[in-house]
């Protein structure tokens, strides 16, 4: 008899064991995302703008101390370098991390060029896993050798411990779980434009000024699941073949599938660029969101019909978690909270800014005023006069 | 002192299902398939269709991908999968396009050099937009079904 209750009791408890564990990566979770909306403030303090994603001055206006122009003046040059560095990387110091700042910052001021060899002098934000290895993934030193960049090696804080797949160490990529916010719009990650408190900083700079709809209200980082090759789960599932401008943000949600896998229908799923799996890139792809489909859903793939040279591809980027029922947002005030994957995202049939007087049917990212996507691409959006707070 | 100990079990049973009520409040949805038929008669395979509410307030914007028979399933953020939209009016738009190469180069994301390429409407334009579709349909409760001819002059 006491053996029978024993073993209900505890038959009631392992379930909760594993709920408590959950419940304990899920607040690790929110303290990373919480540090690293900390850290926009601190660096607010001291620049007066938020860090921006892709092109931040910090490292673009860098002039090498040999003399010489800065990446800025010679980016047609040698692009995705420092011009790809994300916000994170720009915050490094603030973030616990000093020591890879400054070989990063030694590294930009020793040159903007390549050597003889056509050998970058700039640390990148990927690792070559080609069986060759072709050494892209390495920069030269002040000392002529040949280094492996920093930004080639996982950093924990931005890890989300729920997930399995970017703690797995065999894969190698430097993956990252953390992304930056770039509003409820689609766009290449290098686009003039952006709707969220993330941007371009050459095109788009942010101050706590500029986002009217308050940061209360806005959301400036969330998390995402890494990809691994040829991921059909919706979590980390990628919807190749989304035509820029035609398409609309409801043909990548109509992919959802039953249960865990994308629709039998996709077209094709991406396995070279990844999701999630350079923590350091500013692309979107890599490390950005948009507040466009819902929380675990697939993100849409296009190529960017208005790129000339240097263009990575346009996203539809979207969040997701392995913590049940949605993810976890840092707002811009601080406060770090759990957003349902069921929440308000409006007409996901209308292209984003479609019906705005300044929407222009051939560039539809081209736009302002309020939301198409409801609450979730209110709380996206920096300056939408629609200030409406996450339920 | 035994019925004290049995009952401890029980109330932790009865703790365990609490808070299983309610859970995520599904709207009702009526099922709505059909399917699509290109200029030539034959099944538009892989298009994205769209469902968008005439009136704002009523009904909810569904979408589906048709399949290798052209047939479709509708859904909404709303429900399950498959599981249809709300009755209402509503004007359907239908896109297809492939991606074509101009010939220009362009750097990927790993600097390598990949062809650029360019989005190409495999049907006429006309039904990608809501002010030029022709079809406009209502739904109502219980089963639908709408079957979507294409012609070339997009009527």
């Amino acid at each position: 008899m006491v053996i029978a209750i024993i073993g209900v009791l505890i038959a009631l408890l392992l379930p909760a064991v594993q709920a408590a564990r959950e419940a304990a990566r899920r607040s690790q979770c929110i303290n990373k995302l919480k540090q690293l909306a900390l850290a926009t403030h601190n660096f607010h303090s001291t620049y007066n703008r938020l860090p921006a994603s892709g092109n931040d001055p910090n490292w673009t206006k860098i002039k090498p101390a040999s003399g010489g122009a800065s990446v800025e003046a010679t980016s047609l040059v040698r692009v995705h370098y420092v011009d790809v560095y994300n916000p994170i990387v720009t915050m490094l110091p603030l973030l616990e991390q000093p020591a890879m700042f400054d070989t990063l910052m030694t590294a930009a001021k020793y040159g903007a060029q390549t050597d003889g060899n056509n050998r970058s002098y700039i640390p990148c934000t990927w690792i070559d896993t080609t069986a060759t290895g072709t050494g892209t993934d390495q920069y030269v030193d002040s000392s002529g050798n040949s280094v492996n960049s920093p930004l080639r090696d996982r950093l924990a804080l931005t890890l989300c411990p729920s997930d399995p797949l970017s703690n797995t160490a065999t894969l190698g990529r430097p993956y990252g779980n953390y992304r930056y916010c770039r509003g409820d719009i689609w766009c290449n990650w290098q686009w003039r434009e952006s709707r969220g408190a993330f941007g371009p900083g050459n095109r788009f700079p942010v101050s706590f000024s500029s986002i009217t709809d308050g940061t209360s209200n806005t959301i400036f980082f969330s998390e995402s699941c890494v990809g691994a090759d040829d991921d059909r789960t919706n979590r980390a599932g990628l919807v190749t073949g989304i035509n820029y401008p035609t398409d609309k943000p409801s043909k990548v949600a109509a992919y959802r599938g039953v249960g865990a896998d994308l629709a039998d229908a996709a077209p094709t799923v991406a396995g070279s660029d990844q999701r999630g799996s350079r923590w350091a890139d500013a692309r979107l792809a890599f490390s950005g969101f948009n507040t466009v489909l819902p929380p675990n859903s697939p993100s849409g793939l296009f190529d960017d019909p208005n790129s000339a040279g240097g263009a990575a591809y346009g996203n539809y980027a979207t969040v997701s978690s392995f913590h049940p029922g949605g993810v976890i947002v840092a707002l811009g005030d601080g406060a770090a909270r759990f957003v349902s994957e069921t929440i308000d995202c409006g007409d996901l049939t209308k292209h984003p800014g479609e019906g705005d007087p300044a929407y222009v049917a051939t560039d539809p990212h081209q736009w302002i005023g309020p939301t198409q996507y409801g609450i979730w691409g209110a709380a996206g959006s920096i300056s939408g006069r629609e200030s409406k707070s996450l339920p | 002192m035994t019925r004290t100990i049995a009952c401890v079990p029980i109330f932790l049973l009865g703790l365990f299902f609490l808070g299983c009520a309610g859970g995520t409040s599904s709207i009702k949805t009526d099922s709505v398939v059909g399917t699509i038929t290109d200029v030539n008669g034959s099944p538009l395979a892989g298009a994205s269709v769209n469902f968008s509410p005439v009136t704002q307030s009523v009904g909810n914007p569904a979408y589906a991908i048709t399949d290798q028979n052209g047939k479709y399933q509708l859904q909404t953020l709303l429900g399950k999968p498959d599981a249809g939209t709300t009755p209402g009016e509503y004007i359907v738009t239908i896109s297809k396009s492939e991606m074509i190469p101009t010939g220009q180069k362009e750097k990927n994301s790993d600097g390598k050099m990949v062809d650029v390429l360019v989005p190409k409407s495999l049907i006429p334009d006309a039904y990608s937009s809501a002010e030029k579709s022709p079809f406009k349909v209502t739904v109502v409760s219980g089963k639908n079904q709408f079957n979507f001819q294409l012609k070339a002059d997009g009527t």
